[in-house]
């Protein structure tokens, strides 16, 4: 389990320091305004924002929101200092981040090791098939690979018989009647009688089940059961029998989910966390792509994190020398035309073909081929790639190239692909017999063909264009500063972009200098997204998450699953996207869930959150609880319809009717404990029953006021 | 359709004495007419639900011009084979054309005169990129990329004078990813993914402490100074009320009305819940990816026959479900642009031009394939690769606004474009 020991989720110290500063967090504001920015770290340029908002601003801005205590520590260091710490990561230590991701084995390998650990369902038709033989396991040093093999083959002829059974229709009528009802109450007493074991026992009694009955008793368990016999799982259990009873891949996928979620929650390089974000976004891969999901883990930790705050050029390349890449957008099918490849097949060339338009013959673009038997596909030019690098990567939408740019540098990139399959590397591999011969022009500049290199100039080419550097430019202005940045602010990054070969850092540091960052207008300008909202929360309420994956899903609901952006944009960054009613609904359940302890495997450290509020709810406890969750930014509005709701006399009977209510989060990926979010103020201090190691009491008033307040209008701003 | 509703305008009385010589359908047209429905929706009951096909759908193989001898030479690999029986083949229309053996739910809405189709259809603007050629046709200026709002929005603000009484559900959206750019704009629309979840503490009887949260919430935004999360708030709280009253979570479709599994079906069948529930839809958009098949497309099977087996299966039980709402709806499917008349040499087809759009609807004159086929010979083919285009995406829709919404600013709605009623399709009766 979950060790409880360092930093944010933990650390007594700052703890006590977090609450002594919320509680004096109001009266430290009034200080600090008649202080009138005495500080010797008073902005470099003219601006209105007091010392404290420009704190919180820049934490706003440059973190996943900030922690209880964090506004103190980035004033007694100093923001400017505090700025250039976070652009130069390596110097922050991160070993609370690291030893969350730890658990997870698979972030730490290879493409080809967690294909090889966890067989692609592709591997598993071969081996079931007879086509492959199962690999060597060595001896004995580790079993669960082996077990893993196994039970994958078998789920699949197992379902390859289903498949042949059901096309009998009476086998399949027949099939049916069984999952309901009588067959299916037998099988719940099954499942009653293991969810009453301890952990480690229900992880015993699964190994010791035949695959066949694993399988179906984990498919009888309902969502939210599932959930959570997982999270009382250690990681390496819940690991293993994900990678039993589900497709292996699945143990990839949550991994990389969780582990993105963790540390963008607890990772002190904050920035580098935000800037692996948005270049993930920007070169966004959409992980339900074929075998993307093997591929993504190598692609967020080799490529994009450690060039997230470099060089624009580095990090163009390497997305473009990645395998994640070449296979989201089709460059790895990409032939040259007249390559080696195409020419030595035993096919003639086409003869050249041309279409008739206004008495004039045109070259009939793009000729096909036909696939050669046994062999290796020839395919022909694919276009996709090249396009998306203008478009979306580099110079814009308005970047100012043709279509005729376009095919040229398809042409440019041929042979850029990866490591044929049955070599089960996943590494980016140059075939040069695939490359489209002769010299090409692109934006007007002419490429002469030598190789791979051909592409690498084209595309360093690209990230030093003017184009790119404003589009750049302005997309981190929209992330950092304003849905509709100002001209001129996006301009002088755009100069720097230039000037310092686009260097990511110094272009944040020029937007950092600008008056428009410091500007009311960008003050709590920005409506977060559903991630940055999710994760903002977590870090305010100091959420101790033993198992993020219903995070990921509660993100689904809001609209922005991770890694699921299907079309090569991303996601919008600006507030139009994210304000509607569904969304807004799915926060204010999320806020209730949260505070509530009804989101799986997060707990909030409500005694160090909730410790002023007692019963009575007094104005000023309210206050500090609004200070440390939202850092004074909550409207009196607000807290006149919190403090109103929380002194309702009527309210202590109407939550103990609610208590009854269990339909009330049915809804909810939570577990039904029975302690429903409103019951805590007819029975305070309940222990939570099914859960080991959580003995922090929840009260009503308190988890309805940390839902409500994370909730508010306020705190959906950053 | 405006003589006809002024007939039942006039004879009303009369009409609700005659009722068993009258279909169900217009009796219930006329009751609309007469009293303003429960939520205040139009009064005459129309409706337009609008169908985005994401990714660039390859309607040559969709509405496949058999009966044009270059669409086989083009496609060694991935043509659907001529209309014949026994094998998979297209399902002929009109000697021309044929339907996707996957679109075989279409057949009978085709035969029953419900189901209209424009072929070669399209945004003449010439970008191949879907980014921006979906932001074309959703904002419905193509080549403009300042215009703020969507079409359909604007289609509904002249309207919002000659109602006055608006239901939060006006314009609704049925995605997962927020609201659509189509209607985007100053009329309040609801984006929706999951009608059962759309309150605080979830729509299935929610407690009274549920109920005073969400008020608390309620108080919270109408307080507040934050102008956007201040609207939005308006319409959710507003919306969610309506829906509660609705209670979707006892739904049952009409028998027959098979909808797939899946996004698409769920979000159909959602629509015609709220349609059915008489909450004052009166625009609708949902949408469905997985068209853009670079690679392994298909033909009777495959990539393409599996999408459009969800897309047909999920449409047709919409068309089921709406039973007699259907006669004042009208159901317009689009796609950003078609896909190269050629296949590629990975066995897909790339991004193209010019599409077919579906037209249903009770006042739909179907049953036949509207709009000029430019041809596929070499020398008809738009710049030498992709299906011309001969009707501008914005007639089509144009028609539907200004014939079947009744919005007459057609210049408005589609500023810059020549949209003179006497050049509509006329498609609708």
């Amino acid at each position: 389990m979950h060790c409880p020991s360092l930093s944010l989720r933990a650390a007594p110290v700052l703890l006590i320091t977090a609450i002594l500063a919320a509680s004096t967090a109001l009266t430290a504001w009034g200080k600090e305004h008649s202080a009138k920015q005495s500080k010797a770290n008073a902005a470099p340029v003219a601006t209105s924002l007091d010392d404290n908002q420009r704190i919180l601003h820049a934490l706003d801005r440059f973190t996943f929101g900030p922690t209880p205590g964090e506004l103190d520590q980035v004033r007694a260091m100093g923001v400017d200092k505090w700025f250039e710490q976070q652009l130069h990561p390596a110097t922050i230590n991160d070993a609370v981040a690291d030893s969350e991701i730890a658990q997870f084995r698979t972030l730490k390998m290879s493409s080809k090791e967690i294909a090889s650990n966890y067989p692609t369902p592709q591997m598993v038709r071969q081996i079931a098939d007879g086509k492959m033989g199962m690999p060597d396991f060595g001896f004995g040093a580790d079993s669960d690979k082996r077990a893993i093999y196994q039970s994958a083959v078998d789920r699949y002829r197992q379902r390859q018989a289903e498949n042949q059974a059901n096309q009998n229709e009476e086998v399949a009528a027949r099939k049916a009647d069984r999952l309901f009802p009588a067959d299916r109450q037998a099988g719940r007493a099954e499942v009653a009688a293991f969810l009453a074991k301890p952990p480690d026992d229900r992880y015993k009694m699964a190994l010791s089940l035949p695959d066949g009955e694993r399988t179906a008793m984990f498919k009888s368990l309902k969502p939210d059961e599932r959930q959570q016999v997982l999270t009382e799982f250690t990681p390496r259990q819940r690991e293993e029998i994900i990678a039993l009873t589900t497709n292996p891949g699945s143990v990839v996928t949550t991994e990389l989910l969780q582990a993105k979620l963790l540390r963008e929650t607890y990772s002190n390089r904050q920035l580098q966390e935000v800037m692996t974000d948005f270049w993930l976004n920007h070169f966004n891969i959409f992980i339900n792509k074929g075998q993307e999901r093997y591929l993504l883990t190598a692609y967020e930790r080799d490529v994009i994190r450690p060039h997230a705050l470099g060089k624009f050029k580095d990090l163009l390349l390497a997305t473009a020398h990645s395998p994640a890449m070449l296979f989201y957008l089709d460059n790895s099918e990409s032939m040259g035309p007249d390559s080696e490849f195409a020419q030595n097949r035993g096919h003639k060339p086409q003869p050249q073909k041309y279409v008739r338009r206004r008495g004039m013959y045109f070259p009939r673009p793009a000729p096909t081929f036909r696939q050669a038997k046994g062999k290796r596909k020839l395919t022909g030019l694919n276009e996709n790639y090249a396009r998306e690098i203008m478009e979306l990567h580099t110079l814009g939408v308005d970047g100012g190239y043709t279509q005729q740019d376009v095919t040229s540098l398809a042409k440019v990139l041929t042979g850029w692909t990866i490591t044929p399959p049955k070599t089960g590397n996943y590494d980016f591999d140059f075939r040069s017999e695939w490359h489209q011969p002769g010299e090409q022009t692109v934006l007007g500049k002419r490429f002469k063909d030598n190789g791979e290199k051909q592409g690498t100039k084209a595309l360093e080419m690209l990230a030093r264009s003017p184009a790119t550097a404003h589009f750049i430019s302005k997309k981190l202005a929209v992330r950092f500063v304003s849905d509709n940045p100002p001209p001129a602010l996006v301009d002088r990054m755009a100069q720097t972009f230039l000037h310092k070969d686009g260097d990511i850092s110094q272009v944040l540091r020029t937007m950092y200098k600008s008056p428009e960052f410091w500007s009311k207008d960008a003050y709590r300008a920005k409506v977060k997204t559903p991630l940055e909202f999710v994760v903002s929360a977590l870090r305010a309420t100091s959420a101790d998450v033993t198992n993020a994956q219903p995070l990921a899903q509660q993100l689904n609901k809001m609209g922005m699953p991770l890694y699921g952006v299907q079309p090569p944009t991303g996601y919008p960054m600006t507030a139009d996207a994210w304000v509607n009613s569904a969304a807004l609904l799915a926060r204010f359940n999320f806020s209730l869930a949260l505070a509530s302890g009804k989101i799986q495997g997060v707990t909030i450290d409500s005694q160090a959150l909730d410790q002023n509020i007692s019963s009575d709810a007094s104005a000023d406890s309210l206050a500090t609880l609004e200070a440390r969750l939202s850092n004074g930014e909550l409207s009196a509005q607000s807290h006149a319809v919190i403090e109103k709701e929380l002194a309702d006399p009527s309210f202590a009977a109407r939550a103990a009717t609610a208590a009854n209510d269990a339909a009330l989060n049915s809804h909810f990926d939570g577990e039904d404990t029975g302690e429903d979010f409103l019951a805590g103020g007819a029975k305070p201090h309940l222990p939570r029953p099914q859960r080991a190691n959580v003995n922090l009491p929840v009260t009503s008033r308190e988890s309805l006021a940390i839902g409500l307040i994370l909730g508010s209008p306020e705190f959906q701003r950053r | 359709m405006s003589i006809t509703r002024r007939i039942f305008l006039k004879n009303g009385a009369m009409a609700l004495v005659a009722t068993t010589a009258i279909p169900a359908f217009l009796t219930r047209a006329m009751y609309g007419i007469d009293t303003p429905t429960r939520f205040g929706g139009p009064k005459n009951g129309k409706r337009l639900i609008i169908l985005f096909q994401r990714g660039a759908a390859d309607g040559l193989n969709i509405v496949v011009p058999h009966g044009d001898p270059h669409y086989y030479q083009m496609r060694s690999s991935i043509a659907i084979p001529r209309p014949s029986s026994g094998q998979l083949s297209a399902i002929d229309l009109d000697g021309l054309f044929g339907l996707h053996p996957s679109l075989a739910p279409f057949k009978p809405l085709w035969e029953r005169k419900h189901l209209a189709i424009v072929h070669a259809a399209g945004s003449p603007d010439t970008t191949r990129s879907h980014f921006d050629a979906q932001d074309y046709m959703e904002s419905g200026t193509p080549g403009i990329k300042s215009t703020q709002d969507g079409w359909l929005n604007r289609a509904l603000v002249a309207l919002d004078k000659q109602n006055k009484i608006i239901s939060p559900f006006q314009a609704v959206a049925l995605t997962n990813a927020g609201l659509p750019r189509t209607l985007a704009g100053k009329v309040p629309a609801v984006a929706v993914s999951n009608l059962n979840e759309f309150g605080v503490g979830g729509m299935k009887n929610p407690s009274a402490a549920a109920q005073s949260i969400s008020s608390t919430f309620e108080a919270m935004y109408a307080g507040s100074t934050d102008t956007v999360l201040h609207g939005t708030g308006d319409e959710t709280f507003e919306a969610v009320k309506m829906l509660k009253d609705a209670n979707p979570a006892q739904y049952q479709p009409a028998p027959g009305a098979d909808y797939p599994r899946g996004r698409f079906g769920d979000q159909l069948k959602q629509v015609a819940q709220l349609m059915k529930a008489d909450l004052g839809v009166e625009v609708a958009f949902c949408d469905i990816g997985g068209w853009d098949h670079h690679v392994n497309e298909g033909n009777v099977n495959g990539q393409l026959a599996n999408v459009l087996k969800d897309f047909s299966g999920s449409i047709a039980a919409l068309w089921i479900d709406l039973g007699d709402l259907g006669e004042n709806t009208v159901i317009v499917t689009m796609s950003e642009f078609g896909r190269t008349a050629r296949q590629n040499g990975n066995g897909g087809t790339d991004h193209g031009h010019a599409n077919v759009m579906f037209v249903l609807g009770g006042p739909v004159k179907g049953g036949k394939v509207y709009g000029t086929w430019p041809g596929l010979a070499p020398e008809q083919l738009y710049e030498g690769r992709d299906l011309a285009l001969t009707s501008d995406f914005r007639r089509v829709l144009g028609e539907s606004v200004y014939r079947h919404l009744g919005n007459r600013d057609l210049s408005t709605v589609f500023p810059g474009f020549d949209n003179n009623p006497d050049k509509f399709l006329h498609l609708l009766g």
